[in-house]
């Protein structure tokens, strides 16, 4: 049975900023491969959006937010967020 | 104790506002010698801090005064002091909270600035808030 859990992934950028981009394909590619309709995927500028940044804790760009919570404040690697994910999904914090 | 001339050097308070405070009883008076200078006690000088951070933060001299009375005897602050006392704590926490998120704003933009390669976000940001506008 699958939970009802869902996963709302956020990549925090800055605009001329060469990591982000590189998180930003990451997170993409992360996301296509598990295929899973319940993970979500926005990307948000943080000069656009800061003061939701601020709220979030983020010093730098990229970073990256799971369900509203700022979970990776540099980028992982990718099987650390694969991995991330798929527990959010199970239902793990 | 500190002479005047020492006490404006070292808290950039002019000797005439000095002088002005003793006379309108903001601080007691002040300790003088034979020539009659002034020289201030470390109490005093206290006041003196009191007084500056006070006015920075855009209390009133009367308003001070009332807050150094409740600072000499907070237990037997009449009740119109404490509750001004109290007013201005919550007016300093919300300052301090406003100031915190505009920290939080800088810091961000700073490091954003820092690895940016085609402009500084700080510049974007003020060109968004003007937007807003």
């Amino acid at each position: 049975m699958t939970s009802q859990h869902t996963v709302d992934v956020e990549v925090l950028t800055g605009s001329g900023c060469g990591y982000c981009q590189k998180a930003m394909a990451l997170v993409r590619e992360v996301i296509d491969e598990l295929g899973d309709n319940r993970v979500h995927y926005r990307e948000v500028n943080v000069v656009d959006e800061i003061d939701y940044a601020v709220q979030l804790g983020v010093l730098r760009a990229p970073a990256i937010a799971l369900n509203g919570e700022l979970v990776f404040p540099a980028p992982p690697s990718k099987a650390k967020l694969r991995q991330t994910i798929l527990k959010r999904l199970a239902g793990s914090p | 104790m500190m002479r005047i001339g020492k006490v404006v050097e070292t808290m950039d308070i002019s000797a005439d506002t000095l002088r002005y405070y003793e006379k309108i009883a903001l601080v007691p008076r002040v300790h003088r010698n034979n020539g009659g200078v002034r020289f201030y006690s470390d109490k005093d000088l206290s006041r003196l801090h009191f007084i500056k951070r006070a006015q920075k933060m855009g209390f009133s001299l009367k308003e001070i005064a009332d807050l150094l009375n409740f600072r000499e005897n907070p237990q037997k602050a009449k009740p119109r002091v404490r509750e001004l006392a109290h007013h201005k704590l919550t007016e300093i926490e919300g300052h301090l909270a406003e100031l915190s998120t505009l920290r939080d704003e800088l810091r961000l933009l700073t490091n954003l600035c820092g690895v940016n390669s085609d402009g500084c976000p700080i510049l974007e940001s003020f060109d968004y808030n003007e937007k807003d506008m």
